[in-house]
């Protein structure tokens, strides 16, 4: 692989999981607020095909684009539940438990994105970038 | 009645915090030790914790090793100190939604919680921004927001909408557009010893009030408004008569000198700032369970 496929990789890999956050964190809010779900569900259906079509043709990062199919496919699950009226602790704790193997997954090459990252005089542990 | 004991735990430290972070300006100047602590209210009807702090797993062990935390301790052993089972405590108030202070939330499986609605909705608003304005959403994370969808569908979750009382003389205050977009902080008008203001992150230690010859320094970590920050703090300046022992921040070292404290062989500290009718000190008795 070189180099700049490499980093065409990341960047779409970073892409694809920050849509996968940020949905997260739209439809938990949404839930919570028990406001409407249903552009965050035809939204989850769009991530999720193109997860699965990033994830058909990568040359690298396969593992950490699995776990975004898996991730968006359990977000878009619950969404529709949600949307048609029906939804169930277990597809919640599925789309919980998707998004933890997603994070870990993607942390495992990518530098951690919260802040404040450098709020202590230390060496980092998951990354130099921050 | 409003008769409440008031602990202090800490559950884990940073030794090397920026000051820079903890005061505005003090930017280059080293570092702090810097204490991870919530508060446990109790009283003859309600055990309560203000702030939960993190799991030390998955998300809790990433920050906390990017952040520097050292000599963490979950809820069951620190509060296992001052006698609470985390199982009991009935009430959950989080200041704001940020993994050291929300990202325990599942250690208390009985509590109900509360929050500002303004610290769920604004996240909401900012996560529908464009990805180059994601920073506005990098100090929280969906899977603890998910969490809180849990307790919502068991009736466990109350949103607030601005100041509310959620117990006897137990008042959440919004802070809105400070460290948070939501933030808040709790005051407790106790019928023993007066006023006491837990400050969550509006103030990271005392010397944000009364360290710059009268004049405040806001915390150097604000995604609001450090004008609604200062502002604020006159406000829980007000509040406590202008006392600034009582106000209680939670990242203040200097907790443990102001109040009888016990440290324990994990180097972690026990603060005992008030005790109820009848309830006895575990500062004394607490090394049966150090």
């Amino acid at each position: 692989m070189t180099t700049a496929v490499a980093l065409d990789g990341e960047r779409e890999l970073q892409e694809l999981y920050g849509r996968c956050k940020t949905l997260a964190l739209s439809a938990a809010a949404a839930l919570i607020l028990e406001s409407g779900v249903d552009d965050l569900a035809t939204e989850a259906e769009r991530l999720h095909g193109d997860c699965v079509a990033a994830h058909r043709t990568a040359s690298g990062l396969g593992p950490q684009l699995a776990a975004c199919v898996e991730a968006s496919r359990e977000l878009s699950a619950l969404l529709a539940g949600v949307a048609g009226g029906a939804w169930t602790d277990t597809g919640l704790e599925q789309a919980r438990a998707s998004y933890r193997r997603l994070r870990r997954s993607v942390w495992s090459v990518l530098p951690c994105e919260y802040v404040p990252c450098c709020a202590s005089a230390h060496p980092h542990t998951h990354g130099e970038e921050c | 009645m409003a008769d409440y004991s008031i602990w202090i735990v800490e559950y884990a430290r940073v030794v090397e915090f920026a000051n820079g972070i903890l005061k505005y300006g003090d930017w280059n100047t080293g570092t702090t030790v810097a204490p991870y602590c919530y508060a446990v209210l109790k009283s003859a009807d309600h055990l309560a914790v203000i702030d939960t702090g993190y799991n030390h797993a998955e998300l809790g062990e990433v920050l906390a090793q990017s952040y520097g935390v050292t000599d963490w301790q979950p809820a069951d052993v620190v509060l296992k100190r001052i006698g609470v089972d985390p199982a009991d405590v009935d009430t959950m108030i989080l200041t704001h939604n940020h993994f050291d202070h929300a990202g325990g939330v599942e250690f208390f499986p009985n509590a109900h919680v509360y929050i500002q609605a303004r610290e769920v909705s604004k996240y909401m608003w900012a996560s529908g921004l464009p990805d180059r304005l994601q920073w506005l959403t990098t100090a929280t994370d969906p899977d603890l927001m998910l969490w809180l969808v849990n307790r919502m569908k068991r009736g466990k979750l109350t949103l607030l909408e601005g100041e509310s009382e959620v117990l006897p003389g137990v008042r959440c205050v919004p802070a809105h557009d400070t460290h948070t977009a939501g933030s808040q902080y709790v005051t407790l008008e106790n019928d023993r010893d007066g006023r006491w203001l837990f400050a969550g992150d509006n103030c990271y230690v005392y010397e944000n009030f009364v360290g710059a010859g009268g004049r405040f320094t806001p915390i150097g970590l604000v995604f609001g408004s450090v004008e609604r920050c200062v502002l604020t703090m006159e406000e829980m300046w007000q509040y406590v008569g202008e006392d600034v022992s009582r106000i209680v921040p939670f990242h203040e070292q200097k907790l443990w000198e102001r109040f009888p404290t016990r440290q324990f062989d994990d180097l972690l500290h026990v603060a005992e700032l008030s005790l109820a009718a009848g309830e006895p000190s575990r500062i004394e008795t607490a090394a049966a369970v150090g």
